[in-house]
């Protein structure tokens, strides 16, 4: 029931989500819209789609979902689902201070197993914004909440006893920390982003310690 | 105000709130089998103090002899064809390595300081099962090792010529660090755009693992398990394995990345004959390859095994053609 419980919630969380590639200083009333397409080196080269939406209210507020997928020869046997929202905490002149919750939905196959994952990312950003182009630097931290294991009969037939099922990490996650840049022409823009992945305890990485993107937007 | 406190209860119960799940990931059993430490029910031994998984087949006072097996970080399990050669009168020796299959596991530091520091353990953990299972000084010791096992039997031989009195070796990468590093590179179709290298990776942001996490880490680096086109072997073959061992793998490659070993070294004193065998459908081991790793023994004998690949001594297919050929050379020392 509460797994039940942790996904509703993480469902509702994504409907007040925002985006995380957002120049404030280009979003107004009639520009809060923008789509995005990403290549990107996170835990794997990955392809990656994106919307982006953007309430100019006393406190701005960018809902984000974005769905992506690593290359391979099986391409959607692994997949990620980022839904959420980014509020702009504060701006003094042309810095911008946000911060984001996302709500994850993720799926790893592989010759042995198939895993389900609900986890969340929080965000937190600042930059400095100009209409043509910004600068920024973050940080986030991305926390497996629960898994669902299901292994083949490959794995069976070698660990019969394997639980397949539900599970509660014992360890934490992953935190981020990196820069961004973006330039925009016109409507389209171009978004760079980098930066070092450590776990939890920061005295290890993946084995791909570092990610990159390289992602297109544009903006109506 | 109410809106906060909703987003402020949202946040606490995705990041900090007891997911009351049916199972937890740091328990030993679930997602891998327990080692002997957390299993009294395994066999295992004490030795070189370190408690590792063992058993052995055929008559105690048998020739023994000792199977050790790839990786490193792999297991016994896949070997156990080869108990049928108790049948042929031999004691044969199983044990998997320290860290790895179902033996104890151990720190990083429990390897040594350099690679030559734990090969020595390495050594010591051979003497050790030896000693365990010998029943009296005379009993002669022969020695089977398959990939990296083949490599760990070479040095240990060439370490202690005087106390093996026949090898087998099968299908080891390399002996000398740059030969075992060229086998590895061709034996892997490796590109950052392929399946192996997001079933790699992609799971990192998701199953994160401490540096002392052994079930994860173990876990981890068993479920990679995939086909090899290259050198023809299947990982999914059933009861082919049982616990990989993660830091042993990592540790060993880490240790040998620096100190660039020679496992070949001291084999000219070694003066028995050898068997060296290899598989037909293992592409990054065609017959100039065995012919240069088995060049630094006095006396070999190359024996390619067709149908198969890499894991020539698993599949019954091998295994059939593989197994008289290791009797005729054991039974003719």
């Amino acid at each position: 029931m509460k797994k039940v419980l942790i996904i509703v919630c993480l469902l509702v969380a994504s409907k007040l989500a925002k985006s995380q590639n957002i120049n404030w200083a280009l979003m107004n009333d009639s520009l809060n819209q923008s789509v995005e397409a990403t290549l990107s080196l996170d835990y794997g080269i990955t392809y990656g789609v994106g919307y982006n939406y953007v309430f100019n209210t006393i406190f701005p507020l960018a809902l984000h979902g974005d769905f992506s997928i690593p290359s391979g020869e099986n391409l959607l046997d692994d997949y990620k689902i980022k839904t959420g929202a980014v509020l702009r905490l504060t701006q003094i002149g042309d810095v911008y201070v946000d911060a984001g919750l996302m709500g994850i939905t993720r799926s790893y196959t592989s010759d042995f197993v198939r895993i389900f994952n609900f986890g969340s990312e929080a965000t937190l950003s600042i930059g400095y914004y100009r209409k043509q182009w910004y600068l920024g630097a973050t940080i986030s931290y991305d926390k497996a909440i629960v898994s669902n294991f299901k292994h083949t009969d490959d794995y069976k037939n070698n660990y019969p006893e394997v639980v397949d099922g539900w599970y509660e990490p014992e360890s934490g996650g992953n935190i981020k920390f990196g820069g961004k840049a973006s330039g925009n022409f016109g409507n389209n823009g171009i978004v760079l982003q980098a930066g070092l992945v450590k776990t939890e305890e920061l005295n290890s990485s993946p084995l791909i310690p570092f990610y990159a993107s390289l992602g297109y937007t544009y903006n109506w | 105000m109410q809106t906060k406190l909703v987003l402020a209860g949202l946040i606490s119960l995705m990041f900090f709130g007891s997911c009351e799940t049916d199972h937890l990931l740091d328990m030993s059993g679930n997602l891998v089998p327990k080692t002997v430490d957390e299993d009294p029910d395994l066999p295992s031994a004490f030795v070189n103090g370190v408690q590792l998984h063992t058993e052995a087949y055929g008559p105690e006072d048998g020739t023994l002899l000792i199977c050790l097996h790839g990786g490193p970080g792999a297991d016994y399990r896949y070997l156990l064809n080869c108990k049928e050669l108790a049948d042929e009168g031999y004691r044969v020796v199983f044990f998997d390595q320290r860290g790895t299959g179902l033996s104890q596991r151990l720190p990083e530091e429990a390897y040594g300081e350099n690679v030559f520091e734990a090969m020595q353990l390495f050594y010591d953990d051979i003497l050790g099962i030896i000693a365990h299972y010998r029943t009296s000084p005379e009993q002669k010791v022969y020695i089977l090792g398959h990939s990296w096992g083949g490599m760990l039997g070479t040095a240990f031989a060439a370490h202690y010529p005087n106390l093996v009195e026949g090898l087998v070796v099968c299908e080891p990468g390399g002996l000398v660090w740059g030969d075992i590093v060229t086998y590895i590179s061709n034996s892997r179709a490796f590109s950052m755009w392929g399946e192996l290298m997001n079933d790699a990776t992609y799971m990192d942001q998701f199953l994160v693992a401490e540096p002392d996490d052994h079930i994860m880490l173990d876990y981890k680096f068993g479920i990679l398990g995939a086909n090899n086109e290259i050198t023809g072997e299947d990982s999914g073959l059933p009861e082919g394995f049982w616990r990989s061992g993660a830091i042993a793998n990592k540790i060993a490659f880490e240790l040998a990345d620096v100190g660039k070993p020679d496992l070949s070294d001291g084999i000219e004193n070694f003066h028995v004959p050898v068997l060296f065998i290899y598989s037909e459908l293992n592409e990054a081991y065609p017959d100039d390859w065995a012919q240069k790793i088995s060049s630094p023994f006095n006396e070999v004998e190359l024996f390619k095994v067709p149908g198969v690949g890499h894991d020539m001594l698993t599949k019954q297919a091998g295994w059939l053609i593989a197994k008289p050929k290791i009797i005729e050379y054991l039974n003719g020392l």
